[in-house]
């Protein structure tokens, strides 16, 4: 499993290589000048040409995309253009906030749409299998950003139960980070739990026709047991591919849920960033979301292993 | 025989399932006892309704199937009425059932010894230590090579032959009463299905429990079993001691099969015998005899009325109007 692991990781080296140059040439082809934009429009032509000197921004695209490289292998991920504070620590702060959104908003999305799911597939085709189905439509045809304010305007506008935006770190206050954490969760969830809940429903229907579990009631099984203990096991499979796939999504979704509720994570980083053509900062987010995505999949193809034998045996011992 | 001698007692047992093409009438009316310590066998062509009969007697029927009518009667219990808590509690010890296709029957997320020992933890049994040496004395007695080892290994891993080994240990690690094999060797070489069924044999009389065997080889069903029930369309259409049978096959489907059947003994140039026509339709609810459209025998009568199992003597009842009397099994 170490050995599986390191190799997995070592892929993180060309896949870095392969999405620095994309991100790098990507944002040069956005129009617009972060020195313009710092100095507005009566810029003076000379402090321009000063600065973007200053920031290596007159030289070649080859040479500017090597010294980025070369100083992010020594270390040096470069200076916010608009704020001049080391990128590093910009992404460093934001990171483990983002990651714990769509770690968070992943559980909630299992803890809804693993029981939904199998509550659809042991009430086939009766009342509650539709009644959830129909919810799951809702959820899978609303668009996260406008959940997430009709979200803040009930629960945090008209019932003020929760704040409807801003953070408030764990080591301050566990509770204000749990109150300002509820509705950004809920809302990651709601993009996707309802796929999730229609993909455990048909998996788990698929399986509760095999003669396992048949076997299973045979043996004296409780109901819940053969639900819970011998179907949900091999159901997951498909499942935890399927969270694997939609990683990219999720983050792409947390970005604009972080601008809705002001969570300062990377998304809401990014979109700042974007606007004042903030390049470091773009390159330095960019890059470490991708290897986010790496290690979220890097965990989803773990669990398999915990999930179904064969991939944790491989399949060389095999003998038929 | 008496009451005392049965095991299980299946009454006019009708089985359908309801699909968009409309109501398939899988089994039609079947009735059996099954003896203590007995070994039956039920014999009979794809979609007869073999299994089908073995899975309701279980109560297991899968979607979209039901039970529409009749009796499964278990030490004088209708399984069929009681509650699913009841029924587990019931069968769960005392029946149980070898499936087919051993690869599917055994779930692959979990290892074997967990399998069978579920079986164990499931009656109670709390001791971890004694669970694992009642699985390893099952897999034994199933002649599992290194059971203690094969025991942590997952069904992949396992060969066809050793798969069907350990669904016969987890079918009878809960020492049931009565076991239904379906088709148990259909799955493996020829070589290793002789194994399997001396295995299976030798347990039933270790063990004392009634075995169903169900099997489309009417060869196999004659060498192991000392009754047969003939399944056609869904009825029993003869059932007899396994000699007679074979002696004085009566109905004319149960004589058409075994003349189909190919002996060593035969000649070079013996022409095999087949049957003409198709299995009926089961979407619609015949009222007559079901082989009367392929039978050579067949009277205007046989397609204005379902014969009843006649009794021809001894315990051999036949289905057919040809040997109709007053004598008619219950």
């Amino acid at each position: 499993m170490l050995k599986y692991t390191l190799k997995r990781l070592a892929l993180l080296i060309p896949i870095v290589i392969a999405v620095s140059i994309l991100v790098f040439l990507v944002i040069k082809m956005i129009p617009g000048d972060p020195v313009q934009i710092m100095f507005g429009k009566s810029a003076n032509p000379e402090q321009v040409a000063y600065v973007r000197t200053l920031y290596g921004l007159d030289k070649p695209l080859v040479e500017q995309y090597f010294t980025w490289i070369g100083n992010l292998l020594k270390g040096d991920w470069g200076q916010s253009i608009q704020t001049g504070e080391s990128v590093y620590g910009l992404v460093m702060e934001r990171m483990p906030r983002t990651f714990a959104l769509c770690i968070c908003g992943i559980l909630v999305a299992l803890i809804i749409s693993i029981p939904s799911g199998i509550a659809c597939a042991k009430y086939h085709n009766k009342l509650t299998d539709l009644i959830i189905t129909f919810f799951n439509l809702v959820f899978i045809s609303v668009p996260g950003f406008w959940l997430g304010v009709i979200f803040m305007i009930v629960f945090a506008v008209k019932l003020k139960w929760l704040p409807t935006s801003g953070y408030v770190s764990i080591s301050e206050s566990f509770g204000g980070w749990l109150k300002c954490m509820i509705l950004p969760t809920v809302t990651t969830a709601a993009t996707f739990f309802a796929s999730l809940s229609r993909l455990m429903r048909s998996s788990m229907l698929e399986v509760l026709q095999q003669d396992y579990i048949a076997l299973a009631r045979i043996k004296g099984n409780p109901e819940r047991r053969v639900y819970y203990i011998h179907a949900l096991r091999n159901s997951l499979i498909p499942l935890i591919t399927n969270i694997g796939l939609q990683m990219g999504y999720l983050i792409g979704g947390v970005v604009v849920i972080e601008k809705v509720f002001s969570y300062p994570g990377l998304g809401l980083l990014l979109i700042t960033s974007i606007t004042r053509r903030d390049y470091p900062t773009i390159q330095g987010i960019l890059l470490i979301i991708a290897i986010l995505i790496v290690i979220i999949n890097l965990i989803t193809d773990l669990t398999y292993m915990l999930v179904d034998p064969k991939v944790r045996f491989g399949f060389g011992k095999s003998l038929a | 025989m008496t009451e005392k001698d049965i095991c299980l007692s299946v009454k006019n047992l009708r089985t359908s399932f309801f699909t968009d093409r409309g109501e398939i009438h899988a089994v039609r009316g079947v009735s059996f006892d099954v003896m203590k310590g007995e070994m039956l066998g039920i014999v009979g062509e794809s979609g007869c309704g073999k299994s089908v009969t073995a899975f309701s007697a279980l109560n297991q029927v899968k979607h979209p199937g039901r039970i529409v009518g009749g009796e499964v009667l278990f030490h004088g219990v209708d399984l069929l009425k009681l509650s699913q808590d009841e029924m587990r509690k019931l069968r769960g010890s005392k029946m149980s059932m070898i499936f087919q296709e051993p690869l599917t029957a055994l779930n692959p997320a979990f290892s074997i010894g967990w399998q069978i020992g579920e079986s164990y933890r499931l009656r109670g049994e709390k001791n971890k230590k004694v669970i694992e040496e009642k699985t390893i004395d099952m897999l034994r007695k199933v002649k599992l090579p290194e059971p203690e080892l094969r025991m942590k290994e997952f069904p992949y891993q396992f060969s066809g032959g050793m798969r069907q080994r350990a669904l016969i240990a987890l079918a009878l690690a809960c020492t049931p009463e009565l076991v239904f094999a379906d088709e148990p060797t259909t799955a493996l070489d020829v070589t290793v299905q002789a194994e399997i069924l001396d295995l299976l044999q030798n347990l039933q009389k270790e063990m004392g429990m009634s075995v169903v065997l169900i099997s489309h080889n009417l060869n196999l069903i004659g060498e192991r079993c000392k009754r047969v029930l003939v399944f056609y369309a869904g009825k029993i259409i003869e059932e007899a001691p396994t000699e007679e049978l074979f002696k004085n096959p009566s109905h004319p489907y149960t004589q058409g099969l075994l003349g189909s059947l190919l002996s060593i003994h035969q000649g070079e140039d013996v022409q095999l015998h087949t049957m003409p026509g198709e299995v009926p339709n089961l979407l619609e609810d015949i009222d007559h005899c079901s082989f009367a459209p392929r039978c050579p025998y067949a009277t205007e009568e046989c397609y204005k009325k379902q014969p009843e199992l006649y009794n021809l003597g001894g315990n051999h009842y036949c289905s057919c109007l040809r040997y109709k009397r007053e004598e008619v099994k219950q």
